[in-house]
């Protein structure tokens, strides 16, 4: 399944409900398991994307209520401190029910981020990165 | 240090504007052949500076987000990012790392952080009504 987050610049007009207004944005496609929520997200992650991500992830979370939600990044490219706020009122969203939050596939762009916000916690494999002190 | 190259740009401070602000910064700092973890830190400091101006700047209306870059013959890239908003009333808390005022759920606090630690130099000035102007500074490694 793929849900179309706002506008994509090279979104088919009405294949996911974009209008086709150019504005390069991230996207996130869910993979469901047991009790596990897979969120694959791909873009950059500001401000501005963060606020339509937060609610995607938000609508599948609550109606799954999974034991476990797995932020991939294997296609992120970018993420400031909004993607921080996005992992952080998630994990904190999973912890109301009792759920884990974990991240996966960091790729360098977003390394930085991760050390320097203290996330390295919820890594899931990377154990290179894990080591890395926050400077 | 000779003044090599500037480039200025005004923007609405709506959040749409965060993605292109960034990449139109980095465009230009691009002709000083910055490595990719340099154009990454430079990216991330904008976009954190920006996002100030859109969240907190002008809140419930748009206003205006002045960048200014500035290329110099040694490497160093000079970037300020202003606007005309509401202003911050202490900046020494502003900057302290996971202070915030918007949304404690949603916004981590991290933003004059991640610019202080991804850049070299930042100065923020700024009062209760006169707006707020962020000046950082980056100084790339020696190339070759």
């Amino acid at each position: 399944m793929l849900f179309c987050i706002g506008y994509r610049p090279f979104c088919m007009a009405n294949k996911h409900g974009c209008t086709g207004k150019a504005v390069k944005m991230a996207s996130v496609v869910f993979t469901f398991e047991e009790n596990k929520i897979t969120a694959h997200i791909a873009g950059e992650i500001d401000h501005h994307a963060a606020a339509a991500l937060r609610l995607e992830i938000d609508e599948r979370i609550i109606s799954a209520t999974p034991k476990k939600l797995v932020f991939d990044m294997a296609s992120v490219s970018f993420m400031d401190s909004s993607g921080v706020g996005l992992i952080l009122g998630r994990k904190r969203l999973l912890e109301s029910f009792g759920g884990v939050t974990v991240i996966t596939a960091v790729k360098s762009a977003v390394q930085r981020m991760i050390i320097l916000s203290g996330l390295q916690a919820m890594l899931e494999g990377q154990e290179e990165i894990k080591k890395e002190v926050n400077v | 240090m000779k003044k090599q190259n500037t480039m200025k740009l005004q923007l609405d401070s709506r959040s749409v504007n965060e993605s292109f602000a960034r990449s139109a910064v980095a465009g230009f700092v691009a002709q000083l052949d910055p490595t990719l973890d340099e154009l990454a830190d430079i990216k991330t400091a904008v976009s954190e500076a920006v996002t100030n101006c859109t969240v907190h700047a002008y809140p419930g209306t748009l206003g205006k987000v002045y960048i200014t870059v500035k290329l110099f013959g040694d490497g160093v890239v000079s970037i300020t990012v202003a606007d005309k908003g509401v202003g911050i009333e202490d900046v020494k808390k502003a900057r302290e790392p996971l202070f915030t005022t918007g949304d404690k759920a949603e916004r981590s606090g991290l933003g004059f952080a991640v610019m202080e630690s991804f850049m070299n130099t930042l100065k923020v000035y700024s009062a209760p009504g006169k707006g707020t102007r962020v000046l950082m500074s980056k100084k790339l490694a020696e190339r070759g």
